[in-house]
């Protein structure tokens, strides 16, 4: 129900008493003459893909362009693992006879010398005493052993450990396994800011564990100053490839427009969107294989302001009705 | 007839007393009737809202927006059901008939809910209905600001939630606050996952812990020395520690606390929709909405009252100060109006003095305009009418008439007690000179109530926006009838005297001297016509000519803009915006436009949606309120639409942001409406949005194709970006993992979940479980989430399922219970019919429709084609009922015939105003048409029935045209008078709101100064021709 209508209406009733003056076929503009603003303007009518906008409004918005060049890819895979001890260093300390023990020289984290007496032990059989000697330098990580106690061999009263060196156990997926090898670096790092360190697979292991269908690799990770505690879950993150390509752009100055990956250039009248094709990606860059060339200037940053203004023909009304 | 003016007259106190009582009524009527600005236009919509944590709009539409649709259909008089399934939200709007009442609607659907619920899936969200307001209710905005500048986003939507909406929300006539804007606090506990599987606890568990160590619990009393104690066990957490030390598990007597996995922290809960202000930042706002029905500006001095009360006991530097409300729009409203009205009484009042030239009748005569405003009051009161701009235009317009019918009387009685016989009681002679005139006096009025029915008749928008208009016109101008009949008689009767000299000389030279003047020159004029009846029937058609020829020049439009004062800026940006881009280029455009435009003195922007309840939009979209100074203070521009038009010139460089630039009430009332504003819309109902898509592009390439298609625009209804995660079921199988499990982690590590609410006193706040942000702030990070697996396996998500981005929907909109996209566009240069036959042709021929899909055409024109054929048979009904009482009133076929000719003569006038004004056709002036129509009706009916009166009593023709003529001079320039110049103060002023009322105006008074001139000429110069030969016959005393 509009204008139309009621002039239909006053021409009706004007018809009906013989007066023919109203022609009801007046062709009247669109109705609701509501709507202002920048209906009319599309910037975005095809063949004409082009953002001009200012050095202010540039700035305002915070685009930022960039020069096409060579760049680094380093292509990472994150491997999940545990420290544990470093097992060449480990020795387990036992009794060669059942005894009791007449004396306990070292307690649970004392440091000892290979050959240094770690108890003494009155022999069942001889009542001959004996002492049990540490077998590597190293730590004591386990101690079960008590004055008066009866050790029956096969009791495990000392564990020492050399805690110079752990561990790093990574489990590595399925999808992953092609592309982990022997000798790759591995960043490695604790949880709770508790440190980071870099070392290199020296083990990977042939089979995959039935249980986590994940296989083995292993890093043998210097351990000076005692912070990485055996038992600690750590994030690997191998750097599986590193190559310089020719062309490699930041990631965010790729904007999927028109249901194809683009990168806005800048040519002498503003930006132009241009379909590009990506090859290699890391965590921040991606190589261009074809759309962009070298020594070209885009947008680096802001780039989905650009794509925006391009939209603004299509937006419509987002409300609803 | 006869017998109501004896009665009346005989029981005069009777009706005195009848008369003071309809005055007090209307008096008590005009304080309790609502007031508002304008007309509400809203259509009985009952809305169900439901909220599902972050679900995609695919899924909404699937899992809930669908079981609510059909679960309401066939409700009794439900016109159309219409939904949006949105990011997290679905809307689901219920269009009910005009007239149906809106709590049995809601009654109605609240049953049909129930059912809803039960097919809803758990988790999914819970159905409510939206508010009981309308469009015109969102009555007030207010704005809480901090000065002390230290309160955090989430203090701040604290205070406005447990202070200000809590108090607010109680004051009577407010339905619902909604707020938005800040962060709504929640106690978040940000798990670690690297914790969980170090202790071997799930996310499932760390839900269920929450759940089972945060209650209180009652367990009846004991009796104490015959005492009775209440016994409660307190186990609520009430702050952040309490949770920290809830115990996950114990592992050989050594706890495991909730603190060891997981940091808890207060934080902002996800958010769909922020509040900006000023281009300065983000902040924290509220809407008022007020029930259906109340008074509006009632409400609002009390929501404003309590405002006050509030800030008084806000913490510190903080206040809540209303920065938008229609207060001061009604105010300016009925300003208008009533300014008006009061000019119009003024010019009225000094119009009666002049003509009559004495004071007892011109009292008797202006007691008329008290008597019918009251009446209407009454009436208005009575039917629901509020006072708005509309209503109490149709009384301003009705001013001038109201007085008709009693002019009529008064002089004919003023005339008769001068020519009396000195001896004859005064109330005999009061009583005849009633009784001559009340039939035509009747009839006349009659036929003006008459004319305006095509009116009620009127749908949609403008039936709503004109029929109060037509309704208080027409029940004044039934009060005006009743004054003249049952009131004038006893008025007269008391008031008037007989003139003191000149007793029984009849004689015009008593006659006052601006009616002799008149007199002096129109007698001649009026005599060289009826001689030459060929020169006024000249003068007719030449004036018919002028009137044709301007008419086509004449430009169109809608309704004209109301200007409301303030302004309200759409914003709409990519549909992939993310919720804080989004907010930072509102700021930009705030900032710009503050900085451009010195008369914009406040700007406020709702981004995305609040509180649900009034809005459903995505982050995308904004709205931003413009508050701008007294437009005599403007320097940017002088009138609203050159600064509109600046605005938009503006904004038009601005990058990634469309705007659209409209007022606050209409924006408000637009969202509510159905359907398209283009002229055409063609509408493709499917399942499948990609083949609604490409088959949308084919149409609208076929439409635009054909001629006379303008602005074809489809429906963009994709670009917001999805992470796709899909499983991969063979990589389960081999886990043995189920889908559920793998999505549990997805919903909760990812999305969260709340475990639980904390209370602060009443103040409750959500306990929110999820991964600490670093570990899924990225599909990578997503990717290495960890899923376990029945062997103790923990296997990382991206092992499991394919995560891919894609574009997905913005928002799927449905109506009747079926996906559609909208293919719009605007006809221009030929007319619609056949642009749409051309188009269902092109369709049918080039555009080959999978099963299922269907087109439907629509839009402006089909409400335009009904409303047509609506007319077409009220027009000639209305025609009828007018020709049956004019017959009924004459007896004579060519009497009434003559009298119909009256409205091509008052045409002339109308446009020649509109054009002389430069004003454009339009609703408002076509309803002055219509209006305009029935005063010059009843103008040539006073006229004819003088003529015949006097035809009867033997006078010759000729001379009976030229003395029936100056007889009624009086009474119809009178009538003329009054009715036009009562509308004069509407047609020059320009307050709020006279924007719609100026046309009118202009029309009523143009077309009475031609057709009073025509009638006063060209009818007596015609009469001869339609004298009813059978009348004059029978009536004539020398052929008995």
């Amino acid at each position: 129900m509009n204008k139309h209508t009621l002039i239909t209406a006053v021409a009706a009733l004007a018809w009906f008493t013989g007066f023919g003056i109203l022609s009801p076929n007046r062709t009247l503009a669109a109705p609701h003459a509501d709507e202002h603003g920048a209906d009319e303007a599309q910037p975005g009518a095809h063949g004409d893909e082009i953002v001009r906008l200012d050095a202010a409004t540039l700035k305002e918005f915070g685009i930022e362009t960039g020069q096409a060049g060579p760049g680094q890819l380093r292509t990472e895979v994150q491997v999940p693992g545990e420290v544990r001890l470093n097992e060449s260093g480990v020795a387990h300390i036992v009794p060669r006879f059942p005894g009791v023990v007449t004396a306990v020289h070292r307690k649970l984290g004392d440091t000892v010398k290979a050959g240094e007496v770690l108890a003494t032990i009155e022999s069942n059989d001889s009542l001959v005493t004996y002492e049990l000697k540490s077998l590597v330098d190293g730590t004591v990580i386990n101690r079960h052993i008590a004055l008066g106690e009866v050790l029956e061999t096969g009791s495990e009263p000392f564990v020492v450990a050399d805690l110079g060196s752990v561990w790093v156990d990574f489990s590595v997926y399925q999808k992953d396994i092609g592309l982990i090898r022997e000798g790759q670096a591995v960043t490695i790092t604790a949880p709770h800011g508790l440190g980071s360190a870099t070392a290199t697979i020296s083990y990977l292991g042939p089979t995959m564990s039935e249980s986590t269908r994940t296989a083995l690799a292993r890093v043998v990770l210097p351990n000076a100053d005692r912070k990485w505690l055996p038992g600690l879950f750590v994030t690997g993150r191998v750097v599986v490839d590193e190559t310089t390509y020719p062309v490699v752009i930041p990631q965010s100055a790729v904007q999927v427009f028109e249901e194809r990956e683009s990168v806005f250039v800048q040519t002498k009248d503003g930006f132009v969107p241009r379909p590009v094709k990506l090859g290699r990606r890391d965590s921040a860059a991606v190589e261009v294989i074809e759309g962009l060339e070298r020594g070209e200037i885009f947008a680096a940053t802001g780039a989905f302001h650009l794509k925006a203004t391009l939209l603004k023909g299509s937006l419509g009304d987002g409300h609803n009705h | 007839m006869e017998r109501l003016i004896q009665f009346c007259l005989r029981s005069r106190l009777l009706v005195l007393v009848l008369g003071a009582l309809v005055l007090a009524g209307g008096y008590y009527s005009y304080r309790r009737l609502p007031v508002d600005a304008f007309p509400d236009v809203s259509p009985v919509l009952v809305q169900i809202f439901v909220e599902t944590e972050g679900l995609a709009p695919e899924e909404v539409e699937k899992f809930v927006t669908y079981p609510v649709e059909v679960s309401m259909n066939g409700l009794p008089k439900l016109n159309q059901i219409r939904s949006v399934s949105n990011f997290g939200l679905s809307v689901v709007n219920l269009y009910f008939e005009d007239g149906m009442d809106i709590y049995q609607a809601r009654q109605l659907v609240n049953e049909r809910l129930q059912q809803a619920r039960e097919s809803i899936p758990a988790g999914f969200g819970d159905p409510v209905m939206g508010p009981i307001s309308t469009g015109m209710g969102q009555i007030l905005f207010f704005l809480l600001e901090d000065k002390t500048g230290r309160r955090t986003p989430q203090d701040m939507r604290e205070i406005q939630d447990w202070l200000v909406k809590f108090n607010v929300q109680t004051v009577k006539g407010v339905t619902e606050v909604l707020s938005l804007g800040g962060e709504v606090k929640q106690f978040q506990v940000q798990v670690r996952p690297d914790d969980l599987l170090r202790y071997g606890v799930s996310l499932p568990d760390i839900k269920r812990a929450l759940e089972a160590n945060n209650n209180n619990a009652g367990a009846q009393y004991i009796v104490k020395n015959s005492e009775q104690y209440i016994v409660r066990s307190v186990g609520l957490a009430e702050n952040i520690p309490d949770l920290e030390h809830i115990v996950l598990k114990t592992v050989d007597g050594t706890p495991v606390y909730l603190r060891q996995v997981a940091e808890v922290v207060t934080g902002g809960e996800i958010r769909a929709g922020l509040a900006t202000v000023d281009g300065k930042g983000e902040a924290v706002v509220g809407m008022i909405l007020k029930l259906i029905g109340t008074n509006t500006s009632e409400v609002i001095a009390s929501v404003k009252d309590r405002m006050t009360e509030i800030n008084r006991m806000l913490p510190e530097g903080v206040v809540v100060t209303p920065y938008y409300d229609q207060a001061t729009l009604v105010a300016k409203c009925v300003q208008t109006v009533l300014k008006a009205l009061y000019e119009a009484v003024v010019l009225v009042v000094i119009i009666q003095l002049l003509m009559l030239g004495a004071v007892r009748p011109s009292i008797v005569v202006l007691a008329s305009i008290p008597f019918s405003l009251a009446f209407a009051f009454c009436l208005m009161n009575y039917l629901g009418i509020s006072a708005n701009l509309m209503s109490l235009g149709g009384l301003a317009i009705a001013l001038g008439l109201l007085v008709d019918g009693s002019v009529v009387m008064v002089e004919n009685v003023e005339r008769m007690l001068r020519e009396s016989a000195p001896d004859e009681p005064r109330i005999h002679v009061v009583a005849r000179a009633c009784t001559e005139v009340a039939r035509p006096i009747m009839f006349s009025l009659l036929i003006i109530v008459v004319v305006f029915l095509p009116l009620l008749t009127l749908q949609g928008v403008e039936g709503k926006t004109f029929r109060p208009l037509a309704q208080t016109m027409a029940v004044a101008m039934f009060g005006s009838l009743i004054f003249a009949l049952v009131f004038t008689p006893v008025l007269s009767s008391l008031l008037m005297r007989r003139p003191k000299s000149g007793a029984g000389h009849p004689g015009e030279h008593k006659e006052f001297i601006v009616l002799r003047a008149m007199l002096w020159l129109y007698r001649p004029v009026v005599a060289f016509f009826v001689r030459r009846p060929a020169a006024a029937i000249a003068l007719g058609l030449a004036l018919l000519g002028i009137g044709g020829a301007i008419f086509t020049r004449l430009g169109s439009e809608f309704v004209p803009r109301l200007n409301e004062g303030d302004l309200l800026i759409r914003v709409t940006m990519a549909p992939s915006i993310s919720i804080e881009e989004s907010r930072d280029t509102v700021l930009r455009f705030e900032r710009r436009l503050m900085a451009q435009f010195p008369e914009v003195t406040r700007i406020v922007s709702r981004v995305g949606r609040g509180e649900v309840g009034a809005h459903a939009d995505p982050v995308n979209s904004a709205e931003a309120f413009v508050a701008l100074k007294p437009q005599d203070q403007w320097t940017s521009a002088k009138t609203l639409d050159e600064l509109l038009a600046r605005m938009g010139e503006s904004l038009e460089s601005f990058p990634g942001a469309q705007f659209s630039l409209t007022q606050p009430i209409s924006a408000a009332v637009d969202e509510l409406l159905t359907g398209t504003k283009a002229a055409l819309a063609v509408k493709l109902f499917g399942p499948d949005m990609e083949v609604l898509r490409t088959q949308a592009d084919a149409l609208a390439k076929v439409i635009g194709a054909i001629p006379g298609a303008a602005d074809v625009q489809k429906d963009q209804v994709t670009g917001t970006p999805q992470l796709l995660i899909r499983v991969n079921r063979e990589a389960l199988a081999r886990y043995g993992i189920n889908v559920e499990e793998v999505q549990e982690v997805i919903r909760i590590a990812i999305g969260g979940e709340t475990a639980g609410q904390i209370f602060e006193g009443i103040r409750r706040f959500d306990i929110y479980l999820r991964f600490a942000p670093e570990y899924r702030g990225t599909a990578e990070q997503i990717g290495h989430l960890l899923v376990a697996a029945p062997g103790g396996a923990q296997v990382p998500l991206d092992e499991l399922a394919t995560i891919a981005e894609i574009v997905g929907p913005r928002q799927i909109t449905r109506e009747d219970n079926q996906r559609f996209i909208t293919v719009q566009c605007n006809v221009r240069g030929r007319d619609i019919g056949s642009f749409v036959a051309d188009g269902q042709r092109a369709i049918a021929e080039k555009i080959q429709l999978p099963p299922g899909y269907f087109v439907q055409w629509g839009g402006q024109f089909e409400l335009q084609q009904e409303a047509n054929k609506r007319l077409a048979l009220v027009i000639p009904l209305t025609l009828l009922v007018v020709f049956l009482l004019l017959y009924s009133a004459f007896n004579s076929l060519r009497n009434s015939l003559l009298i119909l000719l009256n409205i091509p003569l008052a045409l002339v006038g109308g446009i020649a105003g509109l054009w002389l004004t430069g004003q454009n056709l339009s609703v408002p002036s076509s309803v002055g048409f219509i209006a305009l129509f029935g005063i010059a009706l009843a103008n040539g009916m006073v006229l004819v029935t003088c003529l015949n009166q006097l035809l009867q009593d033997g006078v010759p023709m000729a001379e009976a045209c030229v003395r029936g003529a100056c007889l009624r001079l009086r009474p119809v320039l009178m009538t003329a008078a009054a009715a036009g110049l009562g509308l004069v103060p509407m047609a020059l002023s320009h307050g709020t709101g006279s924007e719609v009322q100026r046309p009118l105006a202009t029309v009523v008074i143009g077309g009475l100064i031609t057709s009073t001139l025509l009638t006063l000429l060209v009818i007596p110069a015609l009469y001869r021709w339609f004298a009813d030969s059978s009348a004059s016959k029978t009536s004539n005393p020398r052929h008995p």
